[in-house]
């Protein structure tokens, strides 16, 4: 980009050409969204269907200011934003301090990896009621649960890119007589700085599916809550509310993430 | 097990061809000989194994590399060249036999070998100049970064510092993997085929750069190549291995050009009878 100015006319024309076709694209997926919220809310309107059981945008939107105004919004979503970021947190730290383990021992890793298998392939939420009566329900429960989701992935994955670091570089920290210690700090966690990104990404999905499912059980408030309250009260302006603030959140979230890839990668070339 | 004491003791019968085996430059000066072997290796074996087979690579090897010495090691593809520098370098434990450095155990002198792999393995994610200096993090040695830009700049490398490895050429790629191995000051270099991935005349640069900086730093080496001409232009002596498993098959004495340069020796009429002696050496399996 830096020489478009001493760049050929043709390559000039190609970059337009780029440019509007990016230009197009984005103004076509906000149309689609502004599209569907307008056929959504006129349907509602003439009455084609029941916003009772569909809600409506505008309903949505009262629900949403009444919401704010009495800050039981910002309540609700801040608990399920603390036990996501929570659950994130520990996944990811958890997860890949347990892959360095099993990486550094392999004894451990060989007794321990067919176990683990077998509970990444276990539903998580049958565990729910056993969660329940060990840790409480509270919040606490609810970290854990997102907690079982998230961290046997973590572990299996990253634990799966150490494995394969190249041997031939493994060969090259031993002539120069480097420690195990240095081998995993100058070798194997750079190399695997996209595998424990795309680790991440997963995680901030996996935990919002953790978090819903613990506030489904136990919680007293989080949107998941409120998602479940209005369901059993019949208030669906309250669920398409919920809903719709969980989505810009879960989005929000996953944005900091790529952002973050973004910076790794600055920082460790194109690995 | 017994075959190889059976050679062992038979050598130890033939003690004085066994001696002019070992440091032919220093033969029947007895104790100042001793002095001067830097490396020795006494009767080393190996076998690979794993899940499907066991493989035998080294078939009792017995030689010596000098002080200040640079050793080449020819032989035919897959016969074991890359092991020996292994077990010279402790990555790798012989099954029979000892490598002796400066007269004791190789694995207590690991941190005098500087050892350059078939391969350049240079980081992605590290810039040239993080690689070059990778040696000398990893050893805790402090200002070396002087001399390692200095090799850089020498090797027509000093304006690609701040590039990545995937942004240079084959051979510009070896040349960083070279100055990587130097730029930790090895007494002992131990080169797996380093200039596999150049082009002609760079290498013949190359040759002579690294052929002077051996000799000027007064570094042993031992290098390993399937060039028989590279071998013959650098070499101090030139051990010629068997198919695997590889035994000493000859070892090829070239003291009468060793004063020559590299290019020089080339145009000597020595050249082509050590040639042709390695060639024979390395065409019939048997003789
Ligand atoms: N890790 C290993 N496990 C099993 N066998 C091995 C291993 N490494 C090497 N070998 C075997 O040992 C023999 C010698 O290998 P080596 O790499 O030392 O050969 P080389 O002389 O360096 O070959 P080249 O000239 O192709 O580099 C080969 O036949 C190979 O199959
Ligand atoms: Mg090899």
């Amino acid at each position: 980009m830096k020489n478009t100015l001493n760049c050929s006319p043709e390559h000039k024309k190609y970059l337009g050409k780029l440019k509007r076709k990016h230009i197009a694209v984005s103004a076509m997926r906000w149309g689609l969204l502004v599209l569907i919220i307008a056929v959504w809310e006129l349907l509602a309107r003439i009455g084609a269907i029941d916003s009772f059981i569909t809600s409506c945008p505008s309903r949505i939107w009262e629900t949403f200011i009444s919401l704010c105004e009495d800050g039981s919004l910002f309540t609700h979503a801040g608990v399920t934003l603390y036990e996501t970021v929570v659950s994130f947190l520990l996944a990811t730290v958890f997860g890949t301090l347990i892959a360095i383990g099993l990486w550094w021992c392999d004894t451990l890793r060989n007794v321990l990896e067919p176990h683990l298998v077998v509970l990444n392939a276990l539903p998580k939420i049958a565990l729910g009621p056993i969660i329940i009566i060990w840790v409480g329900a509270g919040t606490g429960a609810i970290i854990v649960m997102a907690l079982m989701i998230s961290l046997i992935i973590t572990v299996l994955s990253t634990l799966n890119g150490f494995m394969e670091v190249d041997k031939g570089k493994l060969t090259l920290m031993d002539t120069m007589n480097a420690t195990k210690f240095q081998k995993l700090v100058y070798l194997v966690l750079p190399a695997n700085v996209p595998t424990i990104i795309s680790a991440l990404k997963i995680n901030v999905g996996l935990c919002w599916v953790g978090t819903i499912m613990g506030e489904y059980l136990v919680s007293r408030a989080g949107l998941g809550y409120l998602i479940i309250y209005g369901g059993q009260v019949f208030r669906l302006d309250l669920v398409m509310t919920s809903t719709v603030v969980l989505c810009v959140l879960a989005a929000l979230m996953y944005a900091c993430v790529a952002l973050l890839e973004k910076l790794a990668y600055k920082k460790f070339g194109k690995a | 097990m017994t075959d190889f004491n059976f050679v062992r003791e038979n050598e130890k019968k033939n003690g004085d061809r066994n001696d002019s085996l070992r440091s032919p430059h220093f033969a029947g000066k007895g104790e100042k000989a001793e002095n001067n072997v830097h490396v020795r290796l006494e009767n080393v074996s190996l076998t690979y194994h794993d899940k499907t087979a066991e493989t035998l690579a080294l078939n009792s090897l017995d030689f010596d590399v000098c002080r200040g010495e640079l050793l080449g090691i020819v032989g035919p593809s897959g016969c074991g060249k890359t092991t020996v520098l292994s077990i010279i370098s402790s990555i790798i434990k012989p099954s029979e036999g000892s490598v002796l450095i400066d007269g004791i155990n190789a694995e207590e002198r690991r941190n005098v070998c500087g050892y350059m792999l078939q391969r350049d393995e240079l980081f992605p994610w590290l810039t040239i100049s993080q690689n070059v200096l990778l040696g000398a993090k990893v050893k805790h040695m402090k200002g070396r970064k002087d001399y390692a830009y200095a090799l850089l700049d020498k090797y027509g490398l000093g304006d690609f510092k701040n590039r990545y490895p995937q942004q240079l050429s084959g051979g510009m790629r070896q040349r960083v993997a070279l100055i990587r191995t130097l730029a930790t000051s090895p007494e002992i270099l131990l080169l797996d085929e380093p200039f596999g991935a150049l082009d002609f005349q760079t290498r013949l640069r190359v040759v002579e750069d690294v052929h002077a900086i051996i000799k000027s730093e007064k570094k042993t080496a031992v290098f390993v190549t399937h060039d028989i001409s590279e071998a013959i232009s650098m070499c101090d002596r030139i051990v010629i291995l068997s198919a695997r498993p590889a035994t000493v098959k000859k070892i090829l004495d070239l003291s009468a050009i060793k004063e020559l340069a590299p290019l020089e020796r080339r145009e000597s009429p020595l050249f082509q009878k050590y040639f042709e002696d390695i060639w024979k050496n390395l065409q019939n399996k048997k003789d």
